[in-house]
C-alpha cells in the first residue's frame, strides 16, 4: 500500500495521470460524437493514417506527433473528397486512406537510417513517458475542443440526428462538419501517446458503450463516457505500473472489463430504473 | 390580390441532369392560404418542396421571400418526407422539438421557456407523457407528431408538409386536420401529398404538380376544371370515395 501512495509522488506518474484525465476528457466528448454519428471507421482510417506522419517525421527529424497531424488532416479531407467529389463509395475511400498512411509510413520508417527507438510507443501507446510539451499541447487542443462543443453543443447534435433538416434550418452544416472532422483528427492524434494508433479507437468507443447502458441522451452520454474513460485510464495505468505490462494495452483491457461488468449488473437489475 | 405573397416561386425550373424534373414552376403564397400540392409519385412535388427549403438550388428561376421572412431565422416551419433516421441515435423527444427553434425565429427568451412550449405542443399531440424517451423508441405514428412540434416550435408564418400521411393512423388523422385547419387561421400552409382523395376535402386550392404546376383557385375541381387546365393528374384508385377529382384523365403537359 506504501507503493502504491508512493506512485503519486512522482513526476512522471503526475504527468501521467494529466495525460490520462486530458484524454478522457476528449476522447469522451469527441468519442460520443462519433458514436452517435456512426464514423468510427472514418475515424479508423484517420488515426491509422496519422502513421504515414509518423514516418515521415522520424525520415526527416522533426516532432512525429507534428506528422501526424498532418496526416490525420489530410485523411479527414481526403475521405470526405473521395466520397463527395469523386463519387467513391464512402468505406473504399477510408479503407484508401488507412492503409495508404499505413504502407507510407512503412515506407519512411524503412528509409530513416538507424534505430527507431519511439516507434513503439506511437504504435501502442506509452503515456508514463509523456513530455511537459505534450502535456500543453493536450491541454490547449482540449480547451479548444470543449469550447467548440460548448458554443455549437445544439447545432452539432441537431445535424448529427437530421442533417437534411439542420440544413433546412439554415444551420451551416458543412462547415461546421469539415470543423468537427478537423477537431477529431487532432484530438486522436493527441491521445496516441496514451494508447497508441492501433488502440486509440477503443478509447473512444468502449467509455461510450458503456455509457450508452444507462443513458440514450447525447449530452449525459458525453459526461458518462468521460467518467468512464478517466476510471479505465488511470486504473489500467495503476495495473500496468504495478505488473510491468504495456500501459496502452492494460488501459484498454481495463475499459472492456468496466463495459462487461456494468453491462452485466445492467442486464441483473433491468428493472430497476437508473436515474441521472 | 394586392398584397404581397409571402413566398413567390418564380418560374423556376430543376433538373437532377437532362430531363428537368421541374419546368418554369410558378407559385405565389399568400398569408393564410391552405395549397394542397397534388401530382403523381415523381412529379417533383418534394423536389418543389426542397427548393423552398432551399436545400438545392434551382436551374433557373428564383424563390422570393417576403421582406418579414428575412433568410436567416426564417419563420417557415418544415415536416420533412418521412425518411428512415438512426433508431439508435442518442436523442430525447423533448430535444427533437426544441431543435426546431434554434435558427428559426424565435419566439422565446429563455431555454426554460422554449422548453415549456416543447411540452406544451407534445401534450397537444398526445405524447406529452413520452418527452424523455429516446426518438428511436417510438413508433413512425408517434415521431411523425413529434416533428409535427419541430415543425410548430418556433411559431411559423408558413407550414410546409411533406407528404404528413404518411405514418398517421386512422384514429389521429380526423383530429390532425382538424388541427391543420385551426392552423391555418395563423399561418399559411403548403400540404403535400399523392394522397388526393383525403386532402381536397379541407385544402382551400390545389395546386398540380406533375413538372409543370397547375394551380386551381379551388378546392373543388370538376372534370371540366381538369379537361380545361390539362391537370395530369394520374390517381390511385380509392375505392368509393365520392370525388370527382378521381377520375383518371389522359392530361400532358
Amino acid at each position: 500500500m506504501h507503493d502504491f501512495w508512493a506512485l503519486f509522488s512522482f513526476g512522471f506518474f503526475q504527468k501521467a495521470l494529466l495525460a490520462a484525465l486530458f484524454t478522457s476528457i476528449s476522447a469522451g466528448i469527441a468519442g460520443t460524437y462519433i458514436v452517435a454519428r456512426r464514423i468510427v471507421f472514418i475515424s479508423g482510417g484517420i488515426t491509422h493514417a496519422s502513421f504515414g506522419g509518423i514516418g515521415l517525421a522520424f525520415l526527416l527529424g522533426f516532432n512525429p506527433l507534428v506528422g501526424a497531424a498532418l496526416f490525420a488532416v489530410m485523411a479527414a479531407f481526403g475521405i470526405q473528397f473521395f466520397s463527395e467529389k469523386i463519387h467513391l463509395r464512402e468505406d473504399s475511400a477510408i479503407a484508401i486512406w488507412w492503409s495508404l498512411g499505413m504502407a507510407l509510413g512503412i515506407i519512411f520508417v524503412f528509409l530513416t537510417p538507424g534505430y527507431t527507438p519511439n516507434l513503439m510507443s506511437y504504435l501502442f501507446g506509452n503515456i508514463l513517458t509523456v513530455s511537459i510539451q505534450e502535456l500543453w499541447a493536450m491541454l490547449l487542443l482540449l480547451l479548444l475542443l470543449t469550447a467548440f462543443f460548448a458554443r455549437y453543443f445544439r447545432e452539432i447534435l441537431y445535424i448529427s440526428y437530421d442533417e437534411e433538416f439542420a440544413r433546412a434550418s439554415g444551420i451551416p452544416v458543412s462547415l461546421l462538419n469539415y470543423l468537427i472532422m478537423v477537431l477529431i483528427a487532432l484530438v486522436m492524434v493527441m491521445n496516441i501517446r496514451a494508447v497508441g494508433i492501433i488502440l486509440i479507437l477503443s478509447l473512444m468507443t468502449i467509455p461510450q458503450a458503456t455509457a450508452n447502458l444507462f443513458t440514450k441522451d447525447f449530452r449525459k452520454m458525453m459526461i458518462l463516457s468521460v467518467v468512464f474513460a478517466f476510471v479505465g485510464n488511470i486504473t489500467g495505468l495503476v495495473i500496468s505500473y504495478f505488473l510491468n505490462i504495456p500501459s496502452g494495452a492494460t488501459i484498454i483491457f481495463t475499459l472492456v472489463i468496466l463495459f462487461a461488468l456494468l453491462k452485466v449488473v445492467k442486464t441483473v437489475t433491468r428493472n430497476i430504473p437508473v436515474k441521472l | 390580390m394586392m398584397e404581397k405573397p409571402l413566398i413567390h416561386i418564380n418560374h423556376v425550373t430543376f433538373s437532377w441532369d437532362v430531363e428537368p424534373v421541374l419546368e418554369d414552376v410558378d407559385l405565389k403564397i399568400y398569408d393564410r392560404d391552405f395549397i394542397g400540392i397534388i401530382g403523381p409519385n415523381g412529379g417533383g412535388k418534394t423536389t418543389l418542396v426542397k427548393i423552398i427549403m432551399g436545400l438545392i438550388q434551382p436551374l433557373k428561376g428564383k424563390v422570393y421571400f417576403r421582406e418579414d421572412l428575412p433568410r436567416l431565422k426564417r419563420p417557415i416551419g418544415y415536416l420533412p418526407q418521412v425518411k428512415t433516421l438512426d433508431k439508435q441515435f442518442p436523442i430525447t423527444v423533448i430535444d427533437v422539438v426544441r431543435s426546431g427553434s434554434l435558427m428559426r425565429h424565435n419566439p422565446f427568451s429563455s431555454a426554460s421557456e422554449e422548453k415549456e412550449r416543447a411540452l406544451e405542443l407534445l401534450g397537444e399531440m398526445g405524447i406529452g407523457h413520452l418527452r424523455k424517451r429516446a426518438a428511436g423508441e417510438l413508433s413512425g405514428g408517434q415521431m411523425q407528431r413529434v416533428f409535427l412540434c419541430r415543425a410548430l416550435i418556433s411559431d411559423p408564418r408558413v407550414l410546409i408538409l411533406d407528404e404528413p400521411g404518411t405514418f398517421v393512423d386512422n384514429r389521429f388523422e380526423g383530429e390532425f386536420f382538424e388541427r391543420l385547419k385551426a392552423l391555418n387561421e395563423k399561418m399559411a400552409i403548403l400540404l403535400v401529398s399523392h394522397d388526393v382523395g383525403t386532402i381536397t376535402s379541407f385544402v382551400k386550392t390545389i395546386a398540380c404538380v406533375n413538372r409543370k404546376l397547375h394551380y386551381h383557385h379551388s378546392a373543388v375541381l370538376t372534370p371540366e376544371d381538369l379537361k380545361a387546365y390539362n391537370c395530369p393528374i394520374q390517381v390511385i384508385s380509392h375505392g368509393d370515395i365520392p370525388h370527382t377529382i378521381l377520375e383518371k384523365h389522359n392530361g400532358h403537359a
